[in-house]
This record gives C-alpha cells, sequence and structure tokens, in this order.
C-alpha cells in the first residue's frame, strides 16, 4: 500500500513528491536505504503528518528532525522538511536541510527547485540560478519560477539574458502583468546604466545635464529639471532638443511666456518637429496671445503632421473664438473620431453646431461633454479623497 | 490625447494675461479712475453709521483658505416698518476661538429713516458669533416676518423672527444646524406647497485643529501656488462638503431631501453661492449652484419633488471656453427685456465674468464677450454681483464687487490688488454693456475688499442703493445718487394661501413705455446675500403703467390694475394693491409698514 503524503502547497505553490515510507513500496525503498525506515521512524512520520494536518507546523518540524537524526540516509525526509522550513518562509533551515536531501538523491527535481528559490530568498544568487535554470527548463510556463529567475539574473547583472528570458516567455505567458512589469523595470536600469556611464565620461556635458534634467522631470521635480536643461542650454544652444527639452519644462509649470521662447529657439534649429510648433501655439492660447497669432504655427503643426489631433482640437478652438465655426468643424470631427472620448472635442462640437443654428445637435454633443466630464471630474475627486484619506491615516 | 497642464494652482483661471496699468501705472483693479462724469453712487459708509463695524476673520496674511471668503449682507424689514435695515454676517479670529478674545459680532443695522443706521444685533439676538460667511432671508413658518438663514463653517443658525425686534436660534429643533463648512444659502419653494424650503452648498471639509498647507495630509496635491508663488491651498486639492436640500414639513422642521431631490452633490464640487429662481417659465424654481473651480450645477426642478441635472447640457456648468471657472457669486436678470433671465457668475482674476445669456429651453451661450464684459473683468476678482436698473431707464444694469484673496499680489506686477474698486456696467439696450468710468472721490472709485454684495431701495427713494461686506474691513454703503430723473416703481408681495407669505418665487411683469420687464421675489444669490425683497422698476420716461402682471408661486397669474409711478406699493394676493408709499407725497396712501 502506498501512502501519498500530499504536502500543502508552500507560498510558491509548489507541489512535492510524497514520502513514501511503508514498506512494500519500492520507489520509497529505492529511494531511502530500507533500513533507516524502523518503526520509529515510522511512528514519527506519523506524528509528523497529524500534526501538519492539525496545522502545527512547529511540531512537524521537530518531528522530522528527530526522523533524520534516526534516520540520516532518508532523502525524501529531509526533502520535506525542508519543505516544511520553505513553506514558512524560513529559508535559512530550508537551504541546508534540502542541500543534504539531495546530497543523498541528487536526482529530485523538485528538492533542486526549491533549493533555487530558497538561494534566491537568501539572496544567493550564484547558487540559484543554475537549479533555477533548470527548473525553469523544465517547467517553462511557469511564471513565478520564470520571475524568479529573471530577478536573480538581474542580480547578478545580467540584464542581457533577463531581457532575453522575459521576451521569450512573454510569448506564450502575454497576459503576466508581473512579467511586463519586469521588463519595464530591467530596460529601465538598463537605461540607468546607461545613463550612468554619460556622466562618467563627462559630468559637465550638456548630454550630462539633459540626463539629471530627464531624472528630475521624471520625479516631477520640475525645479531640478530647469536647472539642468538651463545648463544643457547654454553649453550646446544650437543642439537640437535642449531648447525643446527646456520649453517642455516651463509648458508644464505653466511658464507659457517662458515656454514660447524656448519653443521657438528650439523650431529655429529643428523647423520640422510639429510637437513642438503645437506647443508653442498652445502657449500661446494659455497667455491669451491674439487668436489670429495663434492660429500660424497651429496651420504649419498641423500641415506638418496631420495626424496631430491636439493641435486639430486647439486650432478648432481658435477658429471658433475666430467666430468661423464652419472652419473649426473638419478638425473636430476628425479629432472626434481618433479620440471619441476626449470631453473637449464634444464641448467644442457643441459650439459649432450651436452657432450653425443646430439647437439637437448641440445639446447632443454637450450630453455626451457633460458625461465624459463627469466621469472625468469622479475619478480626479475619488483619488484625492483617496490620498486624503490615507495621508490623513499614515503615522 | 495629450493636452495643455492646464492652470495650475488651487483655483481654476484663464491662464496668464499682461498685467494692465492706468495712467499711473497702478494696476487697474486699483486704478483706472477718471477726473469727471457722472456720479452714480457716493459712499454713504461714515455718514450711515455703518463703518462702526467691521468684519474680522483670521489674519492679514491669510494663511489659510478658511480666512479669505469673507461674509454676506441681507436686506431686510425685520420690523416692518416699511425701512430695509441691513444684516451683515462676520468671521472670527483665532483668539476668539481659543477662549482669548470676545468673538467678532454680526451686526443688525437698524434703519433710522434719516440715512443713518443704529447696530442692534446683540439686542436682537443675531450676533451669531461663530466664523459666518452666508445669509438668506425668508419667512420660512409664514408668519408675516422675515426670519434669517446665517451659514458657518461650525453650525448654522435658523433665525426666527420673534415679531418684537429679536430673533430666536432654531437651527438645531429646525434640523438645519449641519456642522460642516456651508456658504451661500437660498430659500425657495421648489415643491409648490407654499412653505420655503432650504437649499445650502458646501465648500470644503476643514479641520481647524488640521488646517491645509502645502504637503500636510489635508491637501491632495500641489494646489497652494498661483502664478508660481506660494499661497494658501485650495479649493483643488481639498476634500469638497456636498450641499444639502431641506424641506419645509411646515411645523418648524425641515428634512434634509438632498439625495432623493437628486441635488446631493455626489461629487463634493466646492459650491459658493445658491439660488432658487425659475429659468425656464414654468412657474417652478430651478436651482443654479455656483461652484468653486469646479462645474455650476443648474437643475430643472421636475415639479415631482426631485431635480434633473442639466449642469453641462444646459451650457452652465462651464464658460465658454469649456473649463469650469473659480465662480464666487450668482446673478439673474432679465436685461434684454425679453422676459428670459439671463445669469452672470463672478470669478477670479485672470478670467473673465461670464454672462450666460439664456436661449431658451434651460439653454445658455456664453456671451461675455459679445456683451463687452469679458476683457474688462479680467483683472477683478469677482464676488458679489447683482443686476440692478441704477439709472431707472428700464433696462438692467450691472454692479460687480471686487477685492482679491491672495495678500501677495500686491508683491507683484500681475496687473491685479488686494483692493479693488467695483464695477458698475451700463446696460445699452442692444444686448451689450459699457462700463460707467469710476469718478475719483466717487463711491465707484473706492478700493474694498469686497466679499457680499446686496442690492436695494435703502432710502425709500427709488434708486438702488449697494451695501458691500468687506472682507477684513468696514462695509461699505453706496447710496445712489444717479442724476437722472426716470420713474420708478416697486412692490412689496404678500403671497397666501398657497404662496409663501413673503412670495418668494413670484415673478412680476410691467409693461411701461412700450418695454415689457421682468423682476422676480428672490432669496440669495450674488455672493452668500440677500437683496431687497422688493422688486424694482425703473420706468425712464414713461409716467404710467400699461400692464402689470404678478405669476405668484402658487402659479396663479394674478393681472394687477396699474398703480401710480414713483410709488412703493404692497400687492397682496388676489387683493392687488393694498398699501402704498409715495416718497415724493407728503404724506403716505397707506402706511408702508401696515400689513
Amino acid at each position: 500500500m502506498k501512502m501519498a503524503f500530499f504536502l500543502r502547497t508552500g507560498r510558491l505553490g509548489l507541489l512535492f513528491l510524497c514520502l513514501c515510507l511503508l514498506p512494500g513500496s519500492q520507489a520509497c525503498f529505492a529511494q531511502a536505504g530500507s533500513d533507516e525506515v524502523t518503526p520509529e521512524v515510522q511512528q514519527l512520520y506519523s506524528e509528523a503528518r497529524a500534526a501538519q494536518e492539525q496545522g502545527d507546523t512547529a511540531t512537524a518540524i521537530a518531528k522530522y528532525r528527530e526522523m533524520i537524526r534516526l534516520a540520516p540516509g532518508l532523502a525524501p525526509a529531509f526533502n520535506n522538511l525542508g519543505m516544511l522550513y520553505f513553506n514558512s518562509g524560513d529559508y535559512s533551515n530550508a537551504a541546508p536541510v534540502l542541500e543534504r536531501g539531495l546530497k543523498l538523491n541528487a536526482r529530485m527535481t523538485t528538492a533542486q527547485t526549491m533549493l533555487g528559490l530558497c538561494y534566491y530568498e537568501l539572496g544567493e544568487n550564484q547558487k540559484a540560478e543554475p537549479l533555477l535554470e533548470r527548473a525553469v527548463a523544465a517547467t517553462p510556463s511557469d511564471g513565478k519560477l520564470q520571475l524568479s529567475l529573471d530577478h536573480v539574473l538581474l542580480a547578478l547583472g545580467k540584464n542581457d539574458e533577463a531581457i532575453r528570458r522575459l521576451n521569450e516567455y512573454l510569448k506564450v505567458s502575454p497576459k503576466d502583468q508581473q512579467a511586463w512589469y519586469l521588463l519595464g523595470k530591467t530596460y529601465l536600469q538598463l537605461s540607468e546604466v546607461a545613463l550612468g556611464k554619460v556622466n562618467q565620461i563627462d559630468p559637465n556635458s550638456y548630454v550630462a545635464h539633459e540626463v539629471a534634467g530627464e531624472i528630475d522631470e521624471s520625479m516631477h521635480n520640475y525645479d531640478g529639471a530647469l536647472v539642468e536643461f538651463r545648463k544643457a542650454v547654454e553649453l550646446a544652444p544650437q543642439e537640437p532638443g535642449t531648447h525643446l527639452r527646456l520649453a517642455n519644462v516651463y509648458w508644464v509649470m505653466g511658464k507659457w511666456e517662458s515656454a514660447q521662447q524656448e519653443f521657438r529657439a528650439e523650431l529655429a534649429h529643428a523647423p520640422g518637429d510639429c510637437v513642438a510648433r503645437w506647443k508653442l501655439a498652445n502657449s500661446m492660447m494659455q497667455s491669451n496671445a491674439p487668436n489670429d497669432e495663434i492660429l500660424k504655427p497651429l496651420n504649419e503643426a498641423i500641415t506638418q503632421c496631420p495626424q496631430l489631433m491636439q493641435a486639430r482640437v486647439d486650432r478648432a478652438h481658435v477658429l471658433i473664438n475666430l467666430k468661423q465655426p464652419k472652419e473649426a468643424l473638419p478638425d473636430l470631427l476628425l479629432a472626434q473620431k481618433a479620440n471619441p472620448g476626449e470631453p473637449s472635442i464634444h464641448f467644442f462640437l457643441a459650439s459649432v453646431y450651436r452657432a450653425q443654428g443646430d439647437q439637437e445637435q448641440a445639446r447632443q454633443e454637450l450630453h455626451t461633454y457633460a458625461e465624459l466630464q463627469k466621469a472625468a471630474s469622479a475619478a480626479v475627486a475619488e483619488q484625492a479623497n483617496e490620498a486624503i484619506t490615507l495621508k490623513s491615516a499614515a503615522h | 490625447m495629450q493636452s495643455a497642464p492646464g492652470s495650475p494652482g488651487g483655483t481654476s483661471t484663464a491662464g496668464v494675461f499682461a498685467p494692465v496699468h492706468d495712467a499711473e501705472n497702478r494696476p487697474i483693479t486699483a486704478g483706472g479712475f477718471v477726473d469727471r462724469g457722472p456720479v452714480v453712487f457716493v459712499d454713504d459708509s461714515r455718514s450711515s453709521g455703518l463703518t462702526a463695524w467691521r468684519y474680522s476673520g483670521g489674519t492679514p496674511e491669510k494663511r489659510y483658505i478658511v480666512e479669505s471668503l469673507g461674509g454676506g449682507v441681507a436686506l431686510l424689514d425685520y420690523d416692518h416698518d416699511g425701512w430695509l435695515d441691513i444684516y451683515l454676517v462676520n468671521g472670527m479670529t483665532y483668539d476668539a476661538m481659543s477662549g482669548k478674545a470676545a468673538p467678532p459680532h454680526a451686526a443688525l443695522f437698524h434703519n433710522n429713516h434719516d440715512g443713518t443706521f443704529t447696530n442692534v444685533a446683540a439686542q436682537a439676538g443675531v450676533t451669531n458669533d461663530r466664523w459666518g460667511v452666508g445669509v438668506a432671508v425668508g419667512d420660512y413658518d409664514n408668519d408675516g416676518w422675515p426670519d434669517l438663514y446665517v451659514t458657518n463653517v461650525n453650525g448654522n443658525r435658523l433665525y426666527h423672527n420673534n415679531h418684537d425686534g429679536t430673533f430666536t436660534d432654531v437651527a438645531v429643533k429646525a434640523g438645519v444646524a449641519l456642522g460642516v463648512w456651508s456658504t451661500g444659502p437660498t430659500f425657495g419653494d421648489y415643491d409648490g406647497d407654499g412653505r420655503l424650503d432650504l437649499f445650502v452648498p458646501g465648500y470644503t471639509a476643514y479641520d481647524f485643529s488640521r488646517p491645509p498647507v502645502a504637503g500636510s495630509d489635508q491637501v491632495a496635491s500641489n494646489n497652494c501656488r498661483f502664478r508660481g508663488v506660494s499661497v494658501f491651498c485650495g479649493p483643488r486639492g481639498l476634500r469638497g462638503e456636498h450641499d444639502h436640500l431641506f424641506h419645509n414639513n411646515g411645523n418648524g422642521t425641515f428634512t434634509d431631501v438632498s439625495r432623493q431631490a437628486g441635488v446631493d452633490d455626489a461629487p463634493g464640487y466646492y459650491g459658493l453661492a445658491s439660488l432658487f429662481v425659475d429659468l425656464d417659465g414654468d412657474g417652478r424654481p430651478d436651482l443654479l449652484v455656483a461652484n468653486d473651480s469646479t462645474p455650476n450645477y443648474l437643475y430643472r426642478n421636475k415639479g415631482d419633488g426631485s431635480f434633473e441635472d442639466l449642469s453641462f447640457e444646459s451650457g452652465y456648468a462651464v464658460n465658454g471656453d469649456g473649463r469650469p471657472a473659480a465662480s464666487m457669486g450668482i446673478a439673474v436678470g432679465d436685461d434684454r427685456n425679453n422676459g428670459m433671465l439671463d445669469i452672470v457668475n463672478t470669478d477670479f482674476s485672470d478670467d473673465y465674468t461670464v454672462l450666460y445669456r439664456n436661449a431658451g429651453d434651460l439653454t445658455f451661450n456664453d456671451a461675455s464677450r459679445q456683451a463687452g464684459i469679458a476683457e474688462t473683468t479680467i483683472p477683478f476678482l469677482g464676488w458679489g454681483v447683482g443686476f440692478l436698473d441704477f439709472d431707472n431707464d428700464g433696462w438692467k444694469d450691472l454692479f460687480i464687487g471686487n477685492g482679491h484673496v491672495y495678500p501677495q499680489v500686491d508683491q507683484h506686477d500681475w496687473g491685479t490688488s488686494f483692493a479693488q474698486r467695483p464695477l458698475l456696467f451700463r446696460n445699452t439696450r442692444d444686448g451689450k454693456f459699457t462700463l460707467v468710468p469710476a469718478v475719483k472721490g466717487t463711491g465707484l472709485a473706492t478700493l474694498l475688499t469686497a466679499r457680499g454684495v446686496a442690492f436695494g431701495d435703502l432710502f425709500n427713494d427709488g434708486k438702488i442703493d449697494v451695501v458691500i461686506n468687506n472682507l477684513d474691513a468696514s462695509p461699505t454703503l453706496l447710496r445712489n445718487v444717479d442724476p437722472d430723473r426716470h420713474h420708478w416703481i416697486e412692490f412689496a408681495l404678500v403671497g397666501g394661501p398657497r404662496s409663501p407669505r413673503d412670495a418668494v418665487g413670484a415673478t412680476v411683469y410691467l409693461t411701461a413705455g412700450g418695454i415689457r420687464q421682468r423682476g422676480d421675489v428672490l432669496s440669495g444669490g450674488s455672493f452668500a446675500s440677500s437683496n431687497d425683497p422688493r422688486v424694482h422698476f425703473g420706468l425712464g420716461d414713461a409716467t404710467g403703467i400699461q400692464k402689470l402682471e404678478v405669476h405668484w408661486p402658487d402659479r396663479t397669474v394674478e393681472q394687477v390694475a396699474p398703480p401710480a409711478v414713483d410709488c412703493i406699493d404692497t400687492i397682496e394676493e388676489n387683493r392687488g394693491v393694498t398699501a402704498r408709499f409715495c416718497p415724493s407725497a407728503t404724506t403716505a396712501t397707506v402706511n408702508p409698514g401696515e400689513r
């Protein structure tokens, strides 16, 4: 009779081999020295099992420890004890136990996987790598194993290998958000390394200042970004992109006049940048420049980049202000097709239809605008409320 | 689709505008005076006795938003002597909150009938002694005497008029005390049962023990800058307070019906002013709520005890740029004499005051630029506002009280100032308005920190005067001395038996000189204030009235025999004119105080 001993799944959801202790089980005797399975060992096993079923892990561990003292060649006992430690998060005890078990029987693949994960948890990445590689090779669809291996590879600085493996995994499991997140972080780390090299080569170059500025900007430290980008401009005023980066920061900060100045400077070196041209026009709108002056850069931006919908919406707005609603309609219809969920488009469509006397159409657009705007406002208010609630509760 | 970041900071504005200066290089909000011109208002604040009182709110530095709102003003004849009295809401000081000083008191200035006023708040029992904001007048119990609802940051008052010169606060017993930051209330009989109901907008949550400062847990994000300068936080970024509609049960109590009525403001927008007013002519009061930096509300009264939110569909939620403005005050008026009420909302500096033209069917279009008020108002931060026919030519003009909220503006060349002059726009009768120049030494050339503004005929001379509650200063009484010799008429309406006794919600249509004008009896509006409940009409050169029609709140229509001009008439529902006071006569035909 074979007694299966199904071990509860550990924190990583692994199922382990059964421990076969009853006489007559050839497989078990193949693993263990049969003369080690004494009645006392069997009794300890039963007690350990009972304790486990009661949820009394400490007692089960004690029983297994006694078992391996009495039967030091019983590899499955080491495995089960290792599993108990692993599931309890006690990796520092799990690892040596599993090591001893594998010395007795190196073919226990599940124990190998478990040991690899222990090493990963303990930060012993060199040891973890080969074991997890074998584990992933055996079960390539196991996302958790894959991620663990990738974390190990990243820790060992093997970014390229980590990226390669992640990309391969994501081909078969494209909905694994954790994997995508890790891939993104990996690319970020790579970019940090690359950007760090920029600083090593020449910390006072305009490139180094741009890198520093971008890092500040990504953290919404616009004051810091302003300083760095300004330095980059001073060092390389003719270089395409330096004025643009500075202009963007001014734009986000609402410093419209300065933004305009820098966008113009950028366009002098990079006249084909339609986004910069649109933002120049937008800055002019924000600072309430005359509508006919705003129209010129908008027209140019759209001619360069007909799919730049934000420019089309701004142009429509300007045309409405200039009392040319009919001329605004084509832009708005194109923008609506591309971005049906953008509230402002529907608002301006309502203005155009109203100006044309089509009150019913105007009302419909306003209704759509209302629904979109209410949803957007509610989302913002909910986030603000959550933020305040969390901040109030934090200590 | 990427879009511009939008105006950063705690309030909504239209971006940044180049500063406008006058000939002496002063910001236009504190200058732009002329040496000569028609004198419309004189500042009678001192001679009237009003300067004996002063509004106090926090500290001059204005570190917190609660210190910036100021208080409202109500005009009411609390003692039935036929003359308007003045109620002024006060704020609070931190010393008073901690018990180290007496609290600033509200004022009830009794009209002495001779151009002077006496503060009787203490004797009347209406000193409030809380951090006050707004006031609305309404005879909620239909006993014929006006009552007061005063809103505060922490616990509102319902002052019941005891008919003997005193009031009793019954807010708790009535169930309308609330306890959250309440602002500009309005009375109106929304369900047509003949009793005034009450709407109270909510502003933001506010904890005095943990005021909102940059980086604190009371502010969601960095909303504590204006034009890049650190200022007090909010309202954006602060948790909003919801609005409340209280149904009058007819027994001295009210029931909160906000949710079932559909006006509970689920998102928690920052409500500052409100007004029950019939916008679609169906005889039922609709509801307007001016929200600060969040979309305004326009609720259509469905006639079944609930409202339909048509804020966006009507066009009132946002301005013509599709942006929710920092709305502060509301005025309604039939300025085109077409029977339809247009709406004006005041708002922040670096933004224009919005005139919403009524296109019928509850559709409103932003006509601010076409009307000629947009450009002028951009540098000003407007608060109390009202339509008034200051020159009695039969066309309603527009008055705005202004004053900034950030003292820091005086340290920068932004074209604005903390204390600002009021603006008076004259109706040019073609859908447009023109600014009346501020002549030096006159009322329009005073620099004020205006907040609540109320309009009424304080001296019973047929001319509309203005009372302004100024932040951290004495109030201003602008006496109308416009040199016109136009005729006028005023009506004090008394409703019954199925209309509210004070006739709030009634609409009067008067035809004279070939023009059909409209006037409404309203409670609330402006900023946190309440106007003279009498309906005033300027008649131009017309010496007689061709037609007079009253649409009572119970939806009956009464044709009233046209009375003589240049008088104040009392019209009682189904009884016609029952009292008359003609200031030009040596004796009154009937004592205006008698009801």
